[in-house]
């Protein structure tokens, strides 16, 4: 009896790895995503992967911090800009359109691989692609202001769903090992790749920070950080993040959506499938 | 009389006390990176110690906690622990030049490490990686 249980649990848990990554066929991608996930629910094992929305605020070694975001969260600061944000996205252009008749595809399916264009496909790009269509001016600051809010208006309202890009084409599966290559590739003159903070050191202490998990990483994207807010620029883009991120390592960054740059989202959403969105997010 | 001359004294040594205090501990703890780059230390291992924390320079508080014979300055957060912590280096590293190897390219050793190659990526200069040396064995 004891054994069939067993048995059971274990068809469970194998069911419940592999229904997340539903979105994947390739064999080996799919194997990559479980085993990256699978670290995680490991290392951390009071952590629920829903829980890795809230970045690094879900690790037990952020805990003693964790109180200070949930009062922060009680009156986001992100509230009146988030406000002003619904009302662009639902503002008509001069020919009655708007942003969402380009937008059929919903927010738990981006990024994409364009099989007629043969490019990742994020959510910037297909605002300004819909705002040209239309003839409106595209937005060029792509790492912060009016663009982080109008993806914010747009994938806030997938909130709670789970992330579920698709990685089942030749074209999406190159795209994405593109995107694999650069997390795992040391980089800049201090020489670490995004595994190295956020898979290998997640939850270690950097001086007084603590480096978030790898898991979950852009879900919360676009991001209103406090950090950015001292500077009156408080929205950015994960692009803006990556650039950051790159800098701090001493490596040249690359151009906001660049193709490397929407490889390594294209691989960040892969592996975070079955994360559920959680939009805008406050981040230090 | 003699009761508000006790008082007075008492207050006086309370008072002298309380001031003298913290100019001692200051002046026999480590310098932090503030005062490293005010008054160069006269000698190699403090300098050592300066290289290490000062966070242009090897910043090794980033990503290693260390215990410190003297005191440690009351301005600097103690280190991070995405390295192992810095304790007994004579012991753990006999063969100075196996320490050494290491600040230069640590990924030689292990591809695998997250320390940045010190030496390699031209992080520190060779006097600077010997001066942390210095300090290294003295903890």
């Amino acid at each position: 009896m004891r054994k069939i249980l067993i048995s059971f649990t274990a068809l469970a848990l194998l069911y419940g790895v592999g229904s997340l990554t539903m979105a994947a066929q390739n064999p080996k991608v799919k194997q990559e995503i479980a085993n990256y996930q699978n670290y995680f629910l490991k290392r951390f094992p009071t952590v629920p992967l829903d829980a890795y929305s809230d970045g690094v605020n879900a690790l037990p070694q952020y805990a003693e911090r964790r109180a200070n975001w949930e009062m922060l969260m009680e009156f986001p600061p992100y509230e009146a800009d988030l406000e002003k944000a619904r009302g662009m996205w639902n503002k008509p252009f001069a020919n009655g359109k708007t942003l969402a008749s380009c937008f059929k595809r919903p927010a738990t399916k981006y990024p994409y691989y364009d099989e007629q264009r043969k490019e990742i496909r994020t959510i910037e790009l297909d605002i300004n692609e819909c705002l040209e269509k239309n003839g409106e001016k595209p937005i060029k600051n792509l790492k912060r202001g009016k663009m982080a809010l109008l993806v914010a208006a747009f994938r806030e309202q997938y909130n709670g769903q789970k992330w579920d890009v698709d990685i089942d084409t030749p074209g999406a599966v190159a795209a994405y090992e593109q995107g694999r290559k650069f997390y795992w590739t040391k980089r800049g003159q201090l020489n670490f790749s995004c595994a190295n903070c956020h898979v290998h050191s997640a939850g270690n202490k950097l001086r007084g920070d603590v480096l978030s998990a790898g898991l979950g990483h852009t879900t919360g994207f676009p991001v209103y950080r406090t950090k950015w807010a001292l500077a009156n620029k408080p929205w950015g883009t994960v692009h803006r993040r990556y650039d950051g991120c790159n800098r701090q390592v001493r490596a040249k960054p690359f151009k906001p959506q660049s193709r490397q740059y929407r490889a390594l989202e294209f691989y960040e959403a892969a592996i975070s499938t079955g994360v559920p969105i959680k939009v805008p997010s406050q981040r230090q | 009389m003699r009761k508000l001359t006790v008082v007075i004294c008492g207050a006086a040594s309370l008072l002298i006390g309380a001031l003298s205090v913290p100019t001692f501990v200051s002046a026999d703890s480590l310098p932090d990176e503030g005062q490293c780059r005010k008054a160069k230390p006269a000698d190699a291992v403090t300098q050592g110690w300066c290289v290490a924390i000062t966070r242009r320079k090897g910043n090794c508080l980033a990503c290693h906690s260390v215990t410190t014979k003297t005191p440690w300055p009351e301005m600097l957060a103690p280190g991070g622990n995405m390295g192992p912590p810095l304790v007994a280096m004579k012991q753990r590293f006999p063969d100075k030049a196996k320490l050494r190897a290491q600040l230069y390219d640590a990924t030689k050793m292990n591809p695998q490490s997250v320390m940045p190659p010190f030496g390699k990526h031209q992080l520190l200069t060779d006097k600077e990686i010997d001066l942390v040396m210095e300090w290294l064995y003295s903890i």
